[in-house]
């Protein structure tokens, strides 16, 4: 500040990965990593940013002086307005019940082993792998207006995955589970039966004919209802591509200037909220330190509310609402969502099964949305015909083709069987920043074009 | 870095590991962010740290840090003792002098510093708004990328590198009647081989260009991919069936075609870690292995893949000098262990102008830019994709803009649908890429647009 910045901030971060890889019987990694560092953000009506990987006193003052530079180097330096926030002093913890770093390192590898073993069914299952892999994380968010916020928070999570191959016909199934919590997350996911799913599905859909072309109503699971909540709810919602600043990495959100306006059906509500427990995406503060809340994207069909920063969320005239984050230290946040997913609803299983014909997606693969999250294309793992209420199949390669506020508007049945998923890769940003969220929803109805192989 | 990667070696043989490998990388990256036709960010993204591969017997562990000290020598060391032996692991490479590739380093970007960063990104801005008057809005960044390593192991390899690279790109915004977007990227490894104002004038041209656009008509057509989406559609959708740990996984559609026609005879293409100026071009992989020119597809024929040397040992191979530790950030990464990726992807240009393909086009379209193209069937080669700057094709002309398309195709099929490629060679690199492709235009017959 005394080098005249409006405002500035630092986050510490101390963090401690371990990845545990067994891939067809054999043990392919053991990774155990540390670090730690420092990135400071200055606002001289653009923002300058620098890190630093050393946490003594001339290395974070040369971190200083190149932030400092960085912002002083453009030269007609506007904006860059931040909406009142409260400034915070807080301690937060989210640790989980046991510690996956005090497992014993055997134990976990022994535990892939037998997943990677039970994945392989029979003699078609060509491909397996089973992982763990666990994150213990340490932050201090400091800012010039007096925030102070200390958190940690540990993440835990497990995979399996198997290949089978059938005559001319190559499929995969895979599982995960994960969140923010300990060990007790690889324990309930039970990964050894996990597995011996995993392979039965991958040599079922081996043998399974490829998914006719058709329009349909879709019946999807919780599992693809959260990726499809990820790209066509959690990413238009975000207040940075809403306002076009996107424009040139993720893009932007075709119901840019619809805030209040019905863009689906009355069954549709969505909600982003930092605060779910338990979940991939869970914090209690965000990167810029402003408190997590949920938040009402989607309100019976009706646009409610973007995700902001506190940048945006001046432009917007709304309070900033949490959403800024970062990958690590090391790079600038940006708004990100955190836990997106669509609400449960009243409907029973056989209810949205009720149906003369339609499609059951189960399981989502692979997205491709266009830049303005208007047209889309998901993969699913497996599908079924439904036929009066009954499940014909697997059929194996299905995936939907729709234009977002068609679909939203034929949703007319959402399942009362909510679930979260993890989605730990989510890109975004320029470098390019990967991140943890959660995802999920309940079963849910619609009608789109059902795709085949292409 | 190398006396760094030496001591770390000495240390983690006095913890009790029988081979050692220590990975020593140095990042920095610069970027100019411009949103809504101004500077919004200036950032300085630095990282260092040591990765540390250790073999007790055939046991292998890995750990790293962005600190070294005697701990991280022990902790590898206890990550390879806790687990059971890996009988395919087959050493560390042996000590090579690979010959110093040219034109992937300058010292005038190494050095360039914020203030001239900023207003090189100022240029691209502005000869995209003064372009035209129908060009509102500007969107993109300048990224300049220094990366560092060095390698020793136990063998006595002990090698450095350094290399450089500076991109830009931009997406304007037109409004006429309606509205319209063009996109560009450009990238050198040197600043000389920089020019900012293309990247703003080439952008602004094609948003002009696809104003007022006009429906497509679902159906087949003759499809021209300009370089920027053949690097698209090639990046994702051939990298990784090239990738020798996806044809080992059995996720590669050309899993079991190696020796076989894939492609029209006038398609070769190479994997180029070596070639001069490329973007991705390395003297030498994170595993100490000379880069090199490895053949992929010759003349239509499957014969080659990429390899690290751990699955290049599982396929019965050599390494062909591909085994990278990377993730989404630009540069090498300590953090993870070396597996095979794509370097400078290379397609050989053909004998057509661009112009010619165009003019031999009886109706179709010519797409400049594709975007979110993702493998949506893997093991097939099915792909999806968006149009984002598209025209019409009639009788041999471009006669305007097209309205966005979705194109939901096999890859594989396509490569044998080939009817033309053009001259036109320019080096891209895809949002997020870890990889540049070296590619001209490309004419597809029968894509099936919905």
């Amino acid at each position: 500040m005394k080098l005249g910045a409006a405002y500035a901030d630092v986050r510490t971060e101390n963090s401690r990965n371990e990845t545990i890889l067994v891939k067809d019987g054999k043990v392919e990694k053991v990774t155990s990593e540390l670090q730690q560092g420092m990135g400071i953000r200055v606002l001289f009506g653009t923002w300058g940013f620098a890190s630093t990987i050393e946490l003594v006193k001339p290395a974070v003052d040369r971190g200083v002086k190149t932030a400092v530079s960085m912002a002083k180097a453009v030269r007609h330096r506007a904006g860059g307005k931040m909406a009142e926030a409260e400034v915070a002093e807080a301690r937060t913890h989210a640790g989980g019940k046991i510690d996956p770093f005090e497992v014993d390192l055997s134990e976990k590898i022994d535990l892939c082993l037998e997943a990677d073993r039970r994945a392989r069914v029979d003699k078609h299952v060509k491909r397996t792998s089973a992982t763990i892999a666990a994150q213990k994380l340490q932050k201090l968010f400091l800012s010039s207006e007096g925030a102070r916020i200390q958190s940690d928070r540990v993440i835990t999570y497990a995979g399996v995955f198997a290949l089978a191959k059938k005559g001319a016909v190559t499929e995969y199934f895979e599982d995960l589970a994960g969140g923010t919590g300990g060990f007790e997350i690889v324990r309930r996911f039970d990964m050894s039966a996990r597995a011996e799913d995993v392979g039965r599905r991958a040599a079922a859909l081996a043998s399974a004919k490829a998914m006719p072309k058709c329009k349909l109503p879709v019946v999807m699971d919780q599992d693809f209802v959260a990726l499809l909540t990820h790209e066509i709810i959690g990413h238009p919602s975000e207040a940075d591509r809403v306002l076009g600043r996107e424009a040139a990495w993720a893009g932007r959100a075709w119901w840019a200037g619809m805030v209040g306006r019905r863009i689906g059906s009355k069954l549709l509500n969505a909600v982003d909220d930092p605060r779910v427990e338990g979940a991939l995406g869970y914090y209690e503060y965000d990167d810029e330190g402003v408190p997590a809340r949920r938040k009402q994207l989607i309100h019976e069909g009706r646009l409610l509310e973007h995700m902001h920063s506190r940048e945006t969320a001046a432009e917007f005239k709304v309070k900033p609402n949490g959403n800024m984050r970062a990958q690590s230290f090391k790079y600038l946040p940006l708004i990100r969502m955190s836990n997106t997913f669509i609400e449960p609803g009243e409907h029973k299983l056989e209810e949205l099964f009720d149906v003369k014909e339609g499609v059951y997606l189960k399981g989502a693969k692979i997205p491709s949305i266009d830049s303005r999250r208007y047209n889309f294309q998901i993969s699913a793992k497996e599908a079924f015909l439904i036929r009066r209420g009954e499940l014909v199949g697997p059929f194996r390669d299905a995936s939907i083709m729709g234009i977002a506020p068609d679909f939203f508007s034929s949703i007319d049945a959402v399942g009362c069987d909510f679930e979260m998923r993890p989605i730990p890769n989510c890109g975004k940003g320029d470098p390019m920043q990967t991140l943890h969220v959660g995802n999920g929803g309940p079963h849910l109805r619609s009608v789109a074009i059902v795709a085949g192989v292409g | 870095m190398l006396e760094i990667a030496e001591r770390a070696l000495e240390l983690t043989k006095k913890s009790g590991a029988d081979q050692a490998e220590a990975f020593v990388s140095e990042n920095l990256v610069t970027t100019v962010r411009i949103a809504a036709s101004r500077v919004v960010e200036t950032k300085n993204v630095y990282d260092r740290g040591i990765g540390l591969r250790t073999a007790v017997g055939q046991k292998v562990g890995f750990a790293c840090a962005n600190s070294f000290s005697r701990e991280l020598s022990e902790r590898a060391v206890s990550m390879a003792r806790a687990r059971p032996p890996n009988p395919e692991f087959n050493g560390f490479p042996e000590p090579a002098k690979p010959r110093k590739v040219k034109d992937i380093y300058d010292r005038a970007l190494a050095k360039l510093q914020p203030a001239r960063a900023a207003e090189l990104a100022d240029f691209m801005l502005q000869a995209a708004l003064d372009f035209d008057r129908r060009v509102v809005e500007a969107s993109g960044a300048l990224n300049v990328v220094v990366e560092r390593c060095a390698i020793a192991n136990t063998n006595g390899l002990a090698v450095a590198d350094e290399t450089t690279r500076i991109f830009g790109h931009l997406t304007v915004e037109a409004r006429g009647v309606g509205e319209s977007e063009g996109a560009t990227w450009l990238g050198s490894t040197s600043l000389r081989g920089f020019d900012p104002s293309e990247v703003g004038k080439r952008a602004a041209q094609l948003a002009v260009n696809s104003l007022s656009p006009k429906k497509v008509k679902p159906g087949k057509y003759d499809v021209i991919l300009e370089p920027a989406a053949v690097a698209e559609l090639f990046y994702h959708v051939f990298g990784y069936a090239v990738n020798g740990r996806d044809v080992h996984d059995r996720v590669s559609y050309f899993a079991d075609k190696l020796g076989k026609a894939v492609a029209v005879e006038e398609l070769s293409v190479h994997d180029w870690g070596n070639m001069a100026g490329g973007l991705y071009s390395k003297t030498f992989d994170d595993e100490g292995v000379a880069t090199r020119r490895t053949p992929l597809i010759e003349r239509g024929k499957l014969v080659g893949f990429v390899y690290d040397r751990n699955y290049a040992g599982k396929a019965n191979k050599d390494s062909t000098g591909n085994g990278l530790r990377l993730i989404d950030m630009p540069g090498r990464y300590y953090g993870v262990e070396p597996s095979p990726y794509i370097t400078n992807l290379a397609i050989e240009p053909g004998d057509f102008k661009r112009e010619e393909l165009i003019a031999d086009t009886e109706e179709g379209l010519l797409l400049s830019r594709i975007w979110y193209t993702y493998p949506i069937t893997p093991q097939l080669g099915d792909f999806s994709t968006t149009s984002r700057c598209g025209f019409l094709i009639h009788k041999g002309e471009v006669v305007g803009a097209a309205q966005q398309v979705r194109i939901h195709e096999n890859l594989p099929r396509l490569l044998k649908q080939i009817t033309g490629i053009a001259d036109d060679i320019r080096q891209m690199m895809p949002w997020g890429a870890v990889a540049a492709i070296c590619t001209p235009s490309l004419r597809l017959s029968g894509v099936r647009i919905s």
